[in-house]
């Protein structure tokens, strides 16, 4: 896995992603629910502490101090950059965890459940053979009433070698084929597209009560819903590859007519590269 | 026709008058002064004369509103029709715009401005919103680069939509359903789901090849049978490439037009780029051959033979400074098909698809003379089989 979010656009207020402060407000919400006294929020691939960088002006006091911060990234350098931010927020706790994102379930204290879960700007990073097991781990380590809110771009710019950023459709397939391995086939999500400035991204939010499933269910289920998944994606991928080819194939003949076909082929070539090295892996 | 009547409060009845005079000959007509009920009166005024055929402006005063409407007018390209006293002195900006003098016999005077106003707004030159349906406004669009610029991407595709709907087509706004991120959803006749995707462009840009490969993977993820990417400026050759063979077809909104039926509409009639030696068949045999006047890749010319022979000639109309492209594995040059269709659509003054017939002929008689040699060869280097035969 590559290096993620070593960019410092959250410092840029023109960059910073509308996404965000999404995942504020659905914290907000929570933290204002009455009887809510303590709430465990696991920030997955935290980076440089994009989303709690301006939590300060976010959330009061008082709502902070009622939060058990669990941040998770591979890079030791963003964690303890994440961990000085956190210092200052009067978190009731906060805890910071390095290690592929892909083992965070096994490097986390078994048992931990969260009330929420963010994973945000990061999916493409993940190995698309490894995103099923993330997935169902996350629902896993959901409490009763938790939710996992998720976003990622649907086109990286600058390129990233090796990135395998999805599309809203592609996503929403992803998740309902989870959703039906794992018997919870009447809950549909809804997968949002937003644009922004700069970059055009997707949303879902999962509620683990909707799953309508107790904790033994999904453990019994996870096994095949992360089989299932993975059905699901590598097709997806060997699909994205075979036309990936085919629009190369054209532009080897062709070349490419006008600047926006230039950058397209540039896009294509990552993607190619992307695609061949995550299929290989599969096999 | 709709007529907007500008006026000062002074010349009331005899607005009134008028007004009456253009209703008995079914006009549409709105007065100035008339109070609009709630909102702004400005912008009631402003509507009600950019959506005019006609303005008529009364200027026995020297009103400043209604020189403002007159200004409102002129910015709107709406014709204007000055109604003043004998005498009157008008502003110099006005001096040359359609005027008529009152003389003062009331029942001649509203049946000289109705006659005028008439004749001024027929002049009008054709806007948008005149035009009685949606296949009208595009078909000017697409022959008045100003007019398709002047709609928004949204304009564009609610036309396309009312056009399909013109001709009975099956078609659902797809941001109403959600289903899918295709602008429409078109139905055929034979129940199978068509995704529509429009690229509205200036007239020098090229649809590239991720549209279509993007359509392609909406159409497969969404179990859709088709994929339809209208551009409103050609496509890439690299994107009619890989349309070639696939279950997208590309149109521009000559050929959306000009299509007939459903199945000229949605037929994958999109070939492989056309090389060089397939141009000068299909251009020759209408009388031209092309000709390249120097190196420069990026002009090129036709010759044309005039009829009853003589000297091959160079015909001004026929000098076009489009790309073509080298295949990088051969020397062949390559041309879009879009633009070879609108170099024979100029020669021959054909429709999209007479063209496009004429083009496909000889594309697939290349590609039958190939399979022939190449079945040939197969015959005398295969081996006799079991039979002996």
């Amino acid at each position: 896995v590559t290096t993620i979010a070593d960019s410092t656009a959250f410092k840029n207020a023109e960059r910073i992603l509308p996404q965000h402060q999404a995942a504020l407000t659905l914290l907000q919400g929570r933290l204002s629910t009455p009887g809510v006294a303590r709430l465990s929020w696991l920030d997955l691939a935290c980076g440089r502490g994009q989303i709690i960088a301006s939590l300060d002006k976010n959330l009061s006091s008082q709502a902070r101090s009622k939060v058990d911060y669990w941040a998770f990234d591979l890079d030791h350098a963003f964690a303890r950059e994440t961990r000085k931010a956190a210092e200052s927020l009067g978190f009731a706790t906060f805890e910071t965890y390095v290690g592929d994102l892909s083992d965070f379930d096994k490097i986390l204290p078994t048992g931990a459940r969260f009330d929420f879960i963010t994973l945000t700007n990061t999916v493409h990073e993940i190995e698309p053979i490894r995103l099923a097991t993330l997935l169902v781990k996350c629902l896993e380590r959901l409490a009763p009433t938790g939710s996992l809110f998720i976003y990622d771009m649907e086109k990286i710019k600058p390129l990233e070698l090796g990135a395998v950023p999805w599309s809203r459709d592609n996503v929403r397939q992803i998740l309902l084929r989870m959703l039906d391995a794992i018997g919870a086939s009447s809950y549909r999500p809804e997968v949002g597209l937003w644009n922004h400035s700069t970059c055009n991204g997707w949303n879902v939010q999962l509620e683990r009560q909707h799953l309508n499933l107790s904790g033994n269910d999904v453990s019994a289920r996870m096994a095949n819903a992360i089989s299932e998944m993975r059905v699901e994606i590598v097709a997806l991928l060997r699909q994205r590859l075979e036309l990936c080819r085919a629009s190369l194939e054209t532009l080897t003949m062709y070349g490419a007519e006008t600047a926006e076909e230039q950058e397209d082929k540039e896009r294509l070539l990552f993607e190619f590269w992307s695609l061949s090295r995550a299929l290989e892996r599969d096999t | 026709m709709r007529v907007f009547i500008s006026h000062s409060v002074t010349d009331q009845e005899f607005v009134e008058g008028v007004a009456r005079h253009f209703r008995d000959k079914d006009h549409n007509v709105s007065v100035s002064t008339e109070n609009p009920i709630g909102g702004s009166i400005l912008s009631e005024i402003s509507a009600g004369i950019r959506s005019a055929d006609v303005l008529v402006a009364v200027v026995t005063t020297a009103n400043p509103n209604i020189f403002y409407e007159i200004g409102l007018a002129a910015g709107a390209s709406v014709p204007i029709l000055v109604v003043a006293n004998p005498g009157e002195r008008l502003p110099s900006d006005l001096i040359s715009v359609p005027f008529i003098q009152i003389t003062g016999d009331g029942l001649r005077d509203m049946q000289a401005i109705v006659r005028r106003a008439e004749d001024v707004g027929a002049m009008a030159t054709t806007r948008a919103r005149n035009f009685s349906s949606a296949d009208a406004t595009l078909r000017a669009a697409n022959r008045d680069p100003a007019l398709l610029e002047s709609l928004s991407p949204i304009d564009f595709e609610r036309l396309v939509a009312e056009l399909f709907k013109e001709r009975g087509y099956d078609v659902t706004v797809a941001a109403k359903t959600r289903d899918g991120e295709a602008d429409l959803i078109f139905t055929t006749k034979n129940r199978d789901t068509v995704l529509v995707e429009f690229k509205k462009l200036s007239r020098q840009s090229r649809v590239s090849v991720e549209a279509v490969r993007a359509l392609l993977g909406i159409v497969s993820n969404f179990g859709a049978s088709m994929g339809l990417l209208v551009s409103t400026s050609g496509f890439t050759a690299s994107a009619l490439a890989l349309a070639a063979n696939t279950p997208v077809t590309l149109r521009t909104l000559g050929e959306v037009l000009a299509a007939r039926s459903e199945d000229e509409l949605l037929a994958n009639i999109i070939d492989d780029p056309v090389t060089l030696e397939q141009f000068n068949t299909i251009v020759g045999s209408v009388g031209y051959y092309f000709y390249r006047e120097t190196e420069g890749f990026y002009m090129w010319k036709l010759k044309a033979k005039p009829p009853g022979g003589g000297d091959w000639v160079l015909p001004d109309l026929l000098t076009r400074r489009k790309p073509y492209c080298r295949t990088t594995h051969s020397d062949t040059l390559v041309y879009s098909r879009n633009d070879v269709a609108d170099v024979l659509m100029e020669i021959t003054g054909d429709g999209p698809f007479e063209v496009v017939r004429r083009i496909r002929a000889v594309l697939d008689a290349s590609l039958q003379s190939a399979s022939q040699t190449s079945s040939g060869a197969t015959q005398t280097s295969r081996p006799p089989d079991a039979a002996g035969n």
